[in-house]
């Protein structure tokens, strides 16, 4: 064989295969002939690429007509793979528009917060932040800020606006450019300074526009503070985002330098810092452990404990929505396997039935990968259409998430962009590979086969039998699987809300107000508030008992004190137990429904300048005095001092869940012998008001004018907010979960069915030799099950390895839970023995006469 | 409309320029591949050319409806050379595209675009 030049060569391998091995040695002996080789390459690649376009064309064209005369087939794989593939564009498409969207931020991949090991709301105190700042060779800057309240007096009725106490270097860090005026300078943070920055919608509401905002006061708590900036509409404050209502503060205070900014709140609720372009993240730990062992080393007593970990911004957001998200695309990735190998196993059985035909293309000339190519055409077609019908599904189910699901962050903006339809094609492909590529090969060599032995019977080649029993173990194996895990998601979403509470939240509300001004300093002023709002709200119509303190189940906010001693033991500081304080007035067991079971409650003697009394729950005492009764002892206690005080526990409660849920217990105090700054009003309602809000803001307001409430919120919505993602998660999960199950058992049906249908003759002969029906019966569910039985084998291991990013999702529910682990292999068991009883009662019913008769 | 591609000529035309030149250049004899695309560049003076790749797609689709067929090669030292032959049915169809530009240049001629 003597080659052309290679530009000849390329252009021959540009031609179709037939068309190449039929003309490469015309051709290239032409080429020598010819003066111009160059100009001949270039002939022979158009026209190769001309034959291929035609047999593109001519396939395309079989292969819809070859499709339509099989409508229940077509109906079925298409609707097979746009139910599929819809559930995967639809997920992807949710995680496009939640968790790949910009963060609000300018050069966010550069922002952390620094956290603890146990969050990242860290409590660091200022100068802790400031060591950090000026040791660091990582850092650019730390932003801190604080969450608060403020009333705000002089435009109509009291207000509460939202604020936050942040660093001066709060917006730099953020890279923020203000809308008019100016963020803050170092200068804001010096005692006496009253310079504010707000939101533009503070300034459009107060102000008109952001420019007439501009050098106007405030009252906020009875001070005058004079707005010098306004941030943009678009700036969103970390923490904020995501979570819609939440924390979009109205306003911000500077965070003034080495003071304490309330009562007793010396510490930030949140740090976040700029890393330095190009910095790893090995070296940021290193460089923040550093500073850490330096800090300590120094305040060996006050920093013990101190750590600092970055987390980016990213990360801190999508925490759990990541991995409910990455376990929902897991699920429908092998929805869409299990769609794949429902339709490998249709085209393997239609291939069967095609042979006739594929005989009498390759009589005509077809060779293998012709027939081949066909095939994977065909699929590629009903990929194709299954991707179409797919992506209009997907866009149906992204409408009902949005309406079904609104907390999930931008969820309504999610819908078919060009991202996703991208990654539909890119599915397409996957579908094609996976469910096209071994039928087609089995098909086409076993239809060259069958031509050449051209026995009487289509037997079915053995290779095929073995891929099947394979795809139906894959089947199980996926549905077990995905079924398990959305098992173990509506388990322990079951176990949410069952949960025992300790009360009974029906008709009680909740609200929350911010002592901040100047006459709220003194404590004896918190306690002569909090007692006339509690009395005046307790006289209204319809209440049936209401309570004053901090911080009450579901407020979802923080307390102001912790920790205990014993007496006479020597405790080196921050090693004590640090039990949460609960400032409660006496009423608050009543309207908990808190039953006592030991000693007596708080009376209205126990207040300020009287021995010091404490409370505690049940798990307290279980924890600390072996479950003994601990009325009368004593314990040491920090009310809102630095010093250890010793206090008597009066009486012991059944606990209540909430906020502390798997936390450690509480110790209540009396309210009025530590007042809370952030009172929060409990109140139950013996019958509903309508009008409970504006009496209760009038009850305040007869106490203090001046004075703004917070909301006023049913405690049966707040705990349905603190359930609704596990029950999102369950119910996404489920559905999926069914809708995997469904495939998989019309799968193994389909698998079933199709081999009792070949081995009919074999039945009949059997039964023609005396075996019963109800050996046959046995022979089919039997092979079945021990297919089931494998796939469920594979379907553990596959569960076992990825429940392991179930873990923190989960509730009061193992991630190996018996019961579930138990539940579900009888369900797919059962699935599998219902599906293929048909067939199996098909097998039965084969007249051995007529199945001898082909013998 | 398929019979009639079988069984009617007129139903195939007009004929590509370059499947007419082909055809033209077996009318006389059979001809190997490269003879045809020299033939063809000789008799109208260099004005057609048909590349190794045109030539044989035509080739190949005319043998598919028999236009042509292939024949044994009588030149032993060159075995890769194959022959074709012109069919009645191709002969058919060469004349009638013949005498369909035939009657365009009779027109031409009526019109004084050509001298008569």
């Amino acid at each position: 064989m003597i080659r052309a030049p290679w530009f000849v060569e390329c252009a021959l391998g540009l031609c179709p295969r037939e068309f190449r091995i039929e003309y490469r040695e015309q051709i290239r002996a032409d080429c020598r002939a010819r003066g111009s080789p160059l100009g001949a390459a270039a002939d022979v690649a158009a026209n190769g690429l001309m034959l291929r376009w035609e047999s593109l064309v001519r396939d395309v064209a079989y292969g819809l007509r070859s499709l339509r005369r099989a409508p229940l087939f077509t109906a079925i794989a298409l609707l097979t793979l746009a139910l599929a593939i819809s559930v995967n564009a639809a997920v992807f498409g949710v995680i496009s528009t939640v968790l790949l969207k910009p963060l609000p931020f300018a050069q966010a991949d550069n922002l952390v917060f620094l956290c603890r090991p146990d969050g990242c709301d860290t409590q660091y105190k200022n100068w802790d932040i400031r060591a950090y700042q000026d040791g660091s060779r990582t850092l650019e800057g730390i932003g801190a800020f604080q969450f608060a309240g403020a009333t705000l007096t002089g435009f109509g009725t009291p207000q509460n606006v939202d604020l936050a106490y942040a660093s001066t270097n709060f917006f730099d860090v953020l890279r923020a450019h203000p809308m008019a005026g100016r963020f803050f300078i170092a200068s804001d943070a010096r005692k006496g300074v009253r310079d504010l920055v707000i939101s533009q919608k503070a300034s459009q509401r107060f102000f008109g526009g952001a420019r007439s905002a501009i050098g106007k006061t405030l009252t906020l708590d009875g001070a005058q503070w004079r707005v010098v900036g306004v941030a943009s509409a678009n700036f969103v404050s970390p923490v904020s985002f995501g979570a819609p209502g939440e924390h979009a503060f109205d306003a911000w205070e500077p965070l003034p330098e080495d003071s304490f900014v309330r009562g007793f709140d010396p510490l930030n609720d949140f740090a976040f810092a700029r890393v330095r372009p190009g910095v790893a993240p090995a070296a940021l730990a290193a460089d923040l452990n550093r500073i850490t062992a330096g800090v300590v080393r120094q305040n060996p007593i006050s920093e013990k404990g101190l750590t600092a970990r970055a987390v980016p911004f990213r990360q801190w957001y999508f925490h759990g929505l990541r991995a409910m998200l990455f376990l929902a695309l897991l699920a429908v990735f092998a929805v869409l396997l299990i769609a794949c190998a429902n339709v490998a196993n249709l085209l393997l059985v239609r291939g069967v039935t095609r042979t006739g035909e594929f005989a009498v293309r390759n009589a005509l000339g077809a060779s293998r990968s012709r027939i081949a190519n066909q095939l994977l055409t065909e699929v590629v077609l009903l990929a194709a259409g299954g991707g179409i019908l797919g992506l209009g599904l997907a866009w149906v189910e992204l409408s009902a998430l949005a309406a079904l699901h609104p907390q999930l962050p931008n969820v309504e903006s999610a819908g078919i962009d060009g991202r996703v339809a991208f990654f539909t094609l890119v599915v397409v492909v996957i579908t094609t590979l996976v469910a096209g590529v071994v039928p087609a090969f089995f098909t086409a060599r076993r239809n060259v086969n069958a031509t050449l032995r051209s026995t009487g019977r289509s037997g079915d080649a053995s290779g095929g039998k073995s891929f099947r029993a394979g795809l139906a173990i894959a089947e199980i194996a996926l549905a077990f699987a995905v079924v398990f895990t959305s098992g173990l998601l509506v388990r322990s979403s079951i176990a949410m809300a069952k949960v025992d509470f300790g009360f009974d939240p029906r008709g009680m509300y909740l609200t929350e107000m911010a002592l901040g001004s100047q006459r709220y300093r003194r404590a004896d002023a918190r306690a002569a508030f909090a007692a006339g709002v509690l009395a005046r709200v307790e006289a209204l119509p319809g209440v049936d008992s209401a309570t004053i303190g901090r911080p009450f189940p579901f407020s979802g906010d923080g307390i102001e004190g912790s920790g205990f001693r014993f007496p006479g033991r020597a405790y080196t500081p921050g090693t004590e137990p640090h039990d949460p304080y609960r400032q409660v007035s006496p009423s608050f067991f009543h309207v908990y429904g808190l039953r006592l079971e030991n000693g007596r409650i708080f009376t209205a003697n126990d207040r300020a300048g009287a021995a010091r009394v404490v409370m505690v729950g049940r798990s307290f005492a279980k924890m600390f005095f072996g479950g003994g009764n601990p009325v009368g002892r004593q314990i040491l206690i920090q009310p809102g001092t630095a010093t250890w005080t010793p206090a008597t526990i009066v009486g012991e409660v059944r606990d209540t869940l909430g906020n502390y849920a798997g936390d450690l217990p509480p110790i209540y105090l009396p309210n009025a012998q530590m007042p809370t700054v952030s009172p929060e009003l409990a109140i139950r309602m013996r019958a509903n008001d309508p009008h409970l809000r504006e009496r209760v803001a009038a009850a305040v307001a007869a106490i203090d004018p001046n004075q703004a409430m917070g909301s006023l919120r049913s405690i049966e919505n707040l705990m349905e907010q603190w359930t609704a993602p596990a029950r999102t998660g369950a119910m996404l999960l489920g559905v999926l979960a069914l809708v995997a199950l469904i495939l998989a058992i019309a799968g193994i049906y389909a698998i079933v069915a199709y081999s009792v249908e070949q081995r009919r003759h074999e039945f009949g002969i059997r039964m023609a030799i005396g075996a019963r029906r109800t050996g046959v019966v046995r022979a089919v569910l039997g092979g079945a099950l021990r297919l089931g039985v494998l796939g469920i084998a594979l379907g553990i291991v596959v569960a076992a390895s990825s429940t392991q990013m179930l873990a923190g999702m989960l509730f009061r529910v193992s991630t190996l839970d018996p019961i579930t682990f138990v539940a579900v292999i009888i369900v797919l068991l059962a699935s599998i023995a219902l599906a293929c009883a048909i067939p199996a009662l098909r097998a039965t019913r084969v007249d051995p006469a007529r199945a001898l008769r082909y013998e | 409309m398929q019979a009639n591609r079988r069984t009617d000529p007129a139903a195939l035309l007009p004929l590509g320029a370059g499947a007419f030149h082909i055809l033209l250049a077996l009318a006389d004899g059979d001809r190997h591949g490269y003879s045809i695309s020299k033939e063809v560049e000789e008799s109208t003076g260099g004005t057609v050319r048909l590349g190794p790749g045109t030539l044989y797609r035509l080739l190949k689709e005319m043998l598919a409806n028999s236009w042509i067929v292939e024949i044994e090669s009588d030149d032993a030292d060159d075995a890769r050379r194959r022959n074709y032959r012109l069919t009645a049915w191709g002969r058919r169809i060469a004349q009638a595209e013949a005498s369909r530009l035939d009657s365009l240049v009779r027109i031409a001629r009526s019109r004084h675009l050509l001298p008569a």
